[in-house]
């Protein structure tokens, strides 16, 4: 009882680190002082996570009685199996980044979006009144494309590291149920 | 001695006991909706976040959009799906002006962040696709008068 509740804990202490993280690294962005990195710091916490999960691995790798060695213990070709552990996490890590890259340049365009109208809208403060309606709405069409694939992009990134991370925190967690 | 130990032990399935199927699946729901909650929460705080930093109008419209948009997105493929299926798909004509509007927000992304200019593509597929379609209900139109005018 004790045994599988402290296993459920690890697994949810694990996951629950991307929550964890966001505030600690908002923090130490704070501390710093650093405003552009604190900006992108949501954005930038699935690569984190992906990193964190790959360090696990690694870590875990390190010692002889570890959790993977022990979760493919029953495997013929436990070398393989964790070569291939190793593989996924790296092509886990290279998906995430890419999603990030499509994302934050979406971002961009986002932002340009956001700064092409403020400027239609700023240079003359008449144009408000001179039929320059369709002008603005197209712009706030692109607006919204952007930020949808912006969003869309984002969750997939959360989807892909927290799904490896929880998996990666239940094998870790057998260590101490089985 | 057998029925004791059956009493003792519970039913088998595939050598687990019933009670530690029950378990393993209670952990297993607990599990994955952790995960999900985890997933939502880091989402709603992430976009929210960069819209806000971002966004210097309309900044509860754009967070929203970004909340719903991948529900949105979905439903939106659930429903080209089926207008598809039944054959009812209509594509509107490109909006005036949004390809002036996409190469204007280009130049400022290009001025505010660098790089190379791109060649904005949403205004030319839009305009390609509703060309298409009309080239589509003209033939058809053209097929159906054929068919009337030969039997007339």
């Amino acid at each position: 009882m004790i045994e599988s509740f402290s296993g459920f804990l690890q697994h949810n202490l694990i996951v629950l680190l991307a929550v964890v993280l966001v505030p600690m690294k908002l923090g130490i962005l704070r501390l710093v002082g650093d405003g552009d990195a604190q900006k992108v710091a949501f954005l930038s916490i699935p690569e984190d996570l992906v990193y964190v999960s790959l360090g696990l691995v690694l870590g875990d790798f390190a010692t002889s009685g570890g959790a993977f060695r022990k979760h493919f213990a029953t495997s013929s070709h436990v070398p393989m199996d964790l070569f291939v552990t190793i593989m996924i996490g790296v092509i886990v890590a290279i998906t995430i980044h890419v999603l990030a890259k499509w994302a934050n340049d979406q971002v961009e365009s986002w932002r340009a979006a956001s700064g092409a109208r403020m400027r239609v809208m700023s240079s003359n403060p008449l144009q408000g009144e001179l039929g320059l309606e369709p002008a603005d709405s197209s712009i706030r069409m692109i607006q919204v494309r952007h930020i949808s694939l912006v969003s869309i992009l984002y969750l997939l990134q959360l989807a892909v590291a927290i799904r490896w991370l929880a998996w990666i925190a239940s094998v870790l967690g057998q260590r101490i149920t089985g | 001695m057998v029925g004791l130990d059956c009493q003792r032990t519970g039913p088998t399935y595939n050598g687990l006991r019933e009670s530690n199927l029950f378990e393993n699946e209670a952990d297993l729901m607990s599990r994955t909706s952790i995960d999900v909650i985890v997933t939502c929460l880091l989402f709603v705080s992430g976009v929210t976040w960069t819209v806000y930093t971002y966004a210097k109008r309309d900044r509860l419209a754009f967070a929203m959009v970004a909340i719903l948009a991948p529900l949105l997105a979905v439903l939106s493929l659930i429903r080209v799906a089926y207008l598809v299926i039944t054959s009812q798909v209509k594509i509107g004509p490109c909006p005036d002006g949004l390809a002036e509007a996409e190469v204007a927000v280009e130049q400022e992304r290009q001025r505010l962040f660098g790089g190379d200019l791109r060649t904005p593509t949403l205004a030319a597929s839009w305009q390609r696709a509703y060309e298409l379609e009309l080239q589509r209900e003209a033939e058809r139109v053209q097929r159906i008068a054929q068919r009337y005018l030969v039997h007339a």
